[in-house]
């Protein structure tokens, strides 16, 4: 049944349908795209079924989708899912990219040159003394970002956290990269304006390019999650 | 069957039916139909989040194929997911049971008893 080629007729019968789903769904595109395809493979057979008890296709598509339900229905029983899915992976970025980011700036503050012993010996001055901030926000980010994963991953078998929580510590995650980057960002272009020959300045160029558009991405992909638990909320 | 009336048994369900082999959302709709002679008609709405949810966490795995000209997402037991159902059989077994020697009066203690 399932290597028959789809029929014209019943395709045309499912496309109004597919088309309100992907109006009604939530998420990103790329959720969205995988959920369709999924559906639409799901509705695919059981037209063919119909098919098969002699429907012409387009009672069989009407047949399929009277089975489906209606799609803003449908769409609803996966906003808990997606809204999951979304925090998770914004929450897996984030703690991915963090490592990266962690080496981009540490190579640039041990290669420029009022620094690098400045950071060694724990001594900060200036507006290095802002420094320990970062520490706060990466703590925050990495401990944010543990609890989404934690609660949309294996353990969520024996404990159930509620997806518009996850979202909520998924954003935190997200502000705080904002933050943290923001604090670098302004540390640096400080340090430049003031004392630009203390800064090694291809590295720091790059660490701080890296920090910029993390921080549109995350700033982003935050508002994105407070914007999926509003949804899930209602 | 209502899916209001298999609520905390949908999980298990849905392992149940992935127990002989790997299958798609549908076929999976469709196994748990005719598994139980069409009193079990289980919502599109209700089966594939929750096919997602058991995936999240780790008790099936799936994988994407193209079939007929279009991608298939087929889902497959893990290793974990076989223990949850051997639990979750367990459990069930405990359960029915103890509500069968209740309502079929097998095991009432005795008049006169506190």
């Amino acid at each position: 049944m399932s290597s028959v080629p789809v029929d014209e007729a019943l395709q045309a019968g499912l496309d109004p349908y597919l088309a309100a789903l992907e109006a009604d769904l939530p998420g990103r595109p790329s959720i969205r795209a995988a959920i369709l395809e999924e559906l639409h493979d799901g509705l695919i057979e059981s037209a063919q079924n119909y098919l098969g008890e002699g429907k012409t296709p387009p009672e069989a598509a009407r047949a399929a989708i009277a089975e489906f339900g209606h799609p803003g229905e449908v769409a609803a029983a996966f906003v808990s899912e997606v809204a999951a899915l979304q925090a998770r992976k914004v929450a897996l970025v984030l703690l991915r990219t963090g490592p990266l980011m962690g080496l981009l700036w540490g190579f640039a503050l041990l290669t420029s040159p009022a620094t690098d012993q400045m950071v060694l010996r724990h001594n900060l001055v200036g507006w290095w003394q802002a420094f320990p901030l970062v520490g706060l926000v990466i703590v925050t980010i990495v401990a944010a970002a543990l609890i989404t994963v934690a609660a949309t991953g294996g353990p969520s078998r024996y404990v159930t956290i509620r997806p518009d929580v996850a979202l909520t510590t998924a954003a935190t995650a997200g502000f705080a990269v904002v933050a943290g980057d923001l604090a670098m960002l302004g540390i640096t272009t400080a340090q430049a304006i003031f004392e630009p020959s203390s800064l090694a300045w291809v590295p720091v160029t790059v660490a701080a390019t890296a920090s910029l558009a993390r921080l549109i991405v995350s700033r982003r992909a935050a508002r994105q999650c407070l914007t999926m638990r509003a949804a899930v909320i209602t | 069957m209502r899916a209001e009336a298999l609520k905390g048994h949908l999980d298990a369900l849905l392992l149940a039916a992935l127990e002989d082999g790997p299958r798609h959302g549908y076929a999976v709709i469709q196994s748990l139909r005719q598994g139980s002679d069409g009193r079990i008609d289980l919502p599109t709405g209700t089966v594939y989040p929750a096919l997602h949810r058991l995936q999240r966490a780790g008790l099936i795995a799936s994988r994407w194929s193209t079939v007929a000209g279009r991608r298939r997402r087929t889902y497959q037991l893990t290793s974990a997911g076989r223990k949850a159902l051997a639990s979750e059989r367990g459990s069930w077994r405990e359960f029915a049971g103890a509500v069968s020697a209740l309502l079929e009066g097998t095991k009432r203690p005795a008049k006169g008893a506190t």
